[in-house]
């Protein structure tokens, strides 16, 4: 443990025990890419267990499928496509809904995506307030929608990745189509900077989208395998199984050390 | 000369204008057609023992009926938010009674922008159908 990191410690600047941890607390202290003295990390899910006090593994409004079609394994959280009792594909959400919410601050994960028609997975951050829904979708992406779409190549493989907001359910405030090279074949970083009035995303460090726009709701955490919307609907083509999964690394947040990087 | 300095500011603010015009994004919800409101407004006024029974009533086909007017089958919104996909797909496939009042409030808000934005530009020919 060097002097710097004991300093944050014995302060309790660190918001986090885990920056007393050496190794983890030099990959958890900042997002990718961004200065360490401007964050403090105020949640970190490695994924070396599966946490049911801070995962629900359903949407609040549905019950849990009762078919798994996840596990945790090698440090990742595995999500992948497979069909239900009935012989239906279905939706898998993993969220924090009721554990862990947060307004502003970066949010961040580290992974790798299916492929194959009709997979829709996605990393966002979401609340339900009254009827309202505010939503950051961090990325998602639509492997099926082929070549033509610009969203995948010709072996479906993810070529690109949307980003989203919406003040509500039918309000986009903006949005963008980031290409990538195959999200199917390596882990990649995804993260979006929330600040009161602008809101930045990033792709393995890199800033890819800027947007004006002000939201100010708690938001809590979501990693979801949905299925539809422009990647098509899942068929007999469709790759199912532990080998075809959504992959997630981990999933940080960090909220801003100092008032005027989100007041700007 | 000093025409040509005049002229600098001009189309500075021109330009200007147009890049927050085309700032702006396009509406995904333009996709949907526009249509009166009344039978939503009258599904947001049921009681939530009067809602579940239309809702389930012969199998959510009566429901089913009333907003295809305003979603259609085979109509794509795209994007669409998971809020709006998840509370849609909750309620047509699954019936689950609170996300069809969130899909109901939903279609509701993307009409009166459709009729706020047709009076905003008092083209007629915009105005939802009766």
């Amino acid at each position: 443990m060097n002097t710097r990191t004991l300093y944050r410690c014995l302060l309790g600047l660190a918001g986090s025990l885990a920056f007393c941890l050496p190794g983890i607390a030099s990959a958890q202290a900042s997002p990718y890419g961004q200065s360490p003295s401007a964050y403090t990390l105020t949640f970190a899910e490695e994924f070396n267990t599966l946490n049911r006090n801070v995962w629900n593994d359903h949407m609040w409004y549905e019950t849990s499928n009762p078919t798994v079609n996840y596990k945790v394994e090698n440090g990742a959280l595995k999500i992948w496509p497979m069909r239900d009792a009935n012989g239906n594909f279905f939706n898998r959400t993993f969220d924090t809904d009721g554990h862990f919410s947060q307004t502003y601050g970066f949010f961040e994960i580290e992974a790798k995506l299916p492929y194959g028609k009709g997979p829709w997975p996605a990393f966002w951050l979401f609340n339900h307030i009254g009827n309202r829904r505010p939503e950051i979708d961090v990325m998602e992406a639509y492997p099926g929608g082929g070549p033509d779409s610009g969203w995948s190549n010709a072996n479906l493989h993810p070529t690109a990745y949307g980003i989203t907001v919406w003040r509500d359910a039918t309000s986009m405030a903006g949005s963008a189509m980031i290409q990538t090279p195959d999200l199917s074949a390596a882990f990649h970083k995804y993260g979006v900077k929330w600040e009161s009035k602008r809101m930045t995303f990033y792709f393995d460090g890199k800033q890819v989208y800027t947007l004006p726009v002000s939201m100010n709701d708690p938001l809590y955490l979501v990693l979801s395998l949905w299925f539809g919307s422009a990647s098509g609907t899942p068929d007999a083509t469709t790759p199912t199984g532990p080998s075809n999964a959504y992959q997630i690394n981990y999933v940080r947040a960090w909220k801003f050390r100092y008032p005027y990087f989100y007041s700007p | 000369m000093h025409t040509l300095k005049a002229g600098i500011p001009i189309m500075a603010f021109a330009l200007a204008c147009a890049s927050a015009v085309a700032q702006e994004p396009p509406d995904p919800f333009n996709v949907l057609p526009p249509h009166n409101p009344l039978a939503l407004l009258q599904l947001t006024a049921l009681d939530d023992t009067q809602f579940q029974k239309l809702v389930l009533e012969n199998n959510g086909e009566r429901f089913r009926t009333i907003v295809a007017d305003y979603d259609p089958p085979g109509v794509s919104v795209f994007p669409a938010s998971h809020g709006f996909a998840g509370a849609k797909e909750a309620c047509l496939g699954d019936r689950v009674i609170v996300t069809c009042r969130l899909y109901v409030n939903d279609l509701l808000k993307v009409q009166q922008r459709k009729q706020a934005n047709a009076s905003a530009t008092n083209n007629p020919f915009d105005m939802p159908a009766r």
